[in-house]
């Protein structure tokens, strides 16, 4: 009886070392994919000086916009925490969706090398971070799963954890295209 | 894509594809006799083997003749060995004939094709000569399971250009060599091995297929084209199945791992591996993974994909091959339509998979072409 106890316990055991050693694992997958978000902002934070620097000089009448992006570029800059990060990173991506939509008024800028390298670097940058978003959510995703299911929800209950929020997309690129305000 | 009339390629070559499809009947019922008489040879063996193991070890009969006992299966013995040597070289003889016949109908086919091609696409640049190499369809990492050793061969290469994308595609056949070396070890697997190598090739004789194309473990269209996006690991997307899965597993090929994407029409049809899982994803955008869903619609085949530095790579299966005749009773105009389909993808690929997608560059493009 006692041999049988003991096998049990060490099952058990076995069982929950295995199980909080795939939500160790999970859990680092979603900081991982944080991380890598955290790399193209980074990314594209280094990139708006030069951006506005270009911009300024053909398009110095939108000072307003300009003004707001560097405001907010500083404002980031000083963000610890991840919620306020992402909500910064959102309101940055708005912002400057209004600049690309800005510059259509000014076709000079269109035939300057240094912006046009600029404006593909940027382009690229917002596509790796779309997609950096959509790694974390599959990864968030992958880590809730786990630890929402039997058994393992016991395992994570121990360990008190909780789970991720996943990240919404924008409302800006949730909004329908107005093209009246990019064709104007 | 400039494309001229099917119907008046077709009146140009009516006689030389009748000519060609009439020396194609007549080798496929000749590939039939060949593989008929192969299956005679396990019938052979199968019988020897029942004698020794059956009738000479356990069941030794001897007939009483002259006052004393004399055994019989010496002489079945003889017989048999006799019947075996003598099925083996009308076989060779055989399987002789039936080579040079196939080698003058593949040349009738080529050129028969070359016509087609030519005709068709005046300008493609069309190469029955050029080879693509084994190493550089491996280095696509499509098919994990190629070996250095397995034998390729290329039907024909065509280079093109749509919407100032060039597009490389070739028609090829992998021959993969199964090893079952490891079976040997295995009490008695050694022999069911054999014996299995030996059965195998009747199930060809019921086949529409010509000879050149019974064996391959891949053949179709092979595509590179120049993918606008700067990539530094490798996104692969291969058809959802049970083979797919065993072969990421029996494999070790441990460099990439599986992505769980969000779409999932996609996921219906395909597995995705990668060696990081945002390059997948800043690769595969939610409209290009509608964009491959309705590419493999518009195939009805296989597809595989493969993104690999700046270049995409492309492999639709198609067991009959691109640049050959369609097997079964096929009618000239119907082997015109079929090459004009399987030639239009390229086009559907630039289009598609947005490869044509305008943006400015600031840094030259890597070529990596087939």
């Amino acid at each position: 009886m006692t041999n049988v106890l003991i096998g049990i316990i060490i099952l058990i055991a076995i069982i929950y070392i295995l199980i909080n050693n795939k939500i160790i694992v999970k859990k680092n997958k979603v900081n991982e994919a944080y991380g890598s978000i955290d790399v193209y902002l980074k990314k594209r934070f280094d990139l708006i000086p030069n951006l506005l620097a270009v911009v300024n000089k053909y398009a110095a009448h939108e000072k307003d916009l300009l003004i707001k992006i560097t405001e907010l570029r500083s404002k980031t800059e000083n963000t610890i925490k991840p919620k306020e990060t992402i909500s910064s990173a959102n309101e940055m991506s708005s912002l400057m969706k209004s600049l690309q939509a800005t510059i259509e008024n000014y076709p000079d800028i269109k035939t300057d090398r240094q912006f046009l390298i600029l404006q593909y670097n940027l382009t690229d940058i917002e596509e790796q971070l779309s997609a950096a978003r959509r790694a974390y959510n599959a990864a968030v995703t992958h880590h809730n799963d786990t630890i929402q299911m039997f058994p393992a929800n016991f395992v994570a209950g121990i360990r008190r954890d909780r789970p991720y929020k996943i990240l919404e997309t924008p409302q800006e690129e949730k909004k329908n295209i107005d093209a009246k305000n990019i064709l104007s | 894509m400039e494309q001229a009339d099917i119907k008046t390629v077709y009146q140009n070559l009516k006689k030389d594809l009748a000519i060609a499809l009439q020396q194609k009947k007549m080798i496929m019922k000749k590939q039939k006799i060949v593989y008929i008489t192969y299956a005679i040879f396990p019938i052979l063996v199968i019988g020897y083997l029942t004698y020794i193991f059956v009738v000479n070890n356990t069941l030794q009969t001897a007939i009483y003749i002259d006052g004393e006992y004399q055994r019989t299966s010496k002489n079945i013995y003889y017989y048999f060995v006799t019947a075996i040597f003598a099925f083996y070289f009308f076989y060779k003889g055989l399987v002789n004939s039936f080579t040079k016949e196939f080698s003058k109908f593949k040349k009738i086919e080529n050129e028969a094709i070359l016509k087609m091609v030519e005709q068709l696409f005046p300008s493609f640049q069309f190469s029955q000569e050029q080879q693509v190499s084994l190493q550089q369809v491996k280095a696509s990492k499509i098919f994990n399971w190629i070996a250095d050793n397995d034998n390729m061969h290329t039907y024909g290469t065509i280079k093109n250009t749509h919407d100032g994308i060039p597009v490389h595609i070739a028609d090829i056949g992998i021959l993969h060599k199964k090893d079952l070396s490891g079976l040997v070890a295995i009490p008695y697997m050694g022999q069911l091995t054999v014996l299995y190598q030996l059965i195998e090739p009747i199930k060809y004789t019921f086949s529409k297929k010509t000879a050149d194309n019974l064996l391959y473990s891949f053949r179709g269209m092979f595509c590179s084209a120049n993918f606008p996006k700067r990539l530094v690991g490798h996104t692969l997307v291969l058809p959802r199945s049970i083979a797919t899965k065993a072969d990421r597993w029996i494999v070790e090929y441990i460099e990439d791992e599986p992505v769980r994407l969000e779409d999932v029409r996609f996921s219906k049809h395909f597995l995705v591996y990668t060696t990081d899982q945002v390059e997948a994803r800043y690769v595969l955008s939610t409209s290009l993974m509608e964009r491959i869903v309705e590419f493999k619609k518009r195939s009805g085949q296989n597809i595989m994909l493969s993104f690999l530095h700046n270049t995409i790579y492309v492999a639709i299966e198609n067991t009959e091959g691109i640049f050959s005749f369609p097997s079964g009773d096929v009618s000239s105009m119907k082997v015109i339509e079929e090459i004009v389909a399987q030639v239009s993808l390229t086009k559907y690929i630039v289009q598609d998979f947005n490869l044509n997608r305008k943006i400015f560059k600031p840094f030259n493009t890597q070529k990596d072409e087939v």
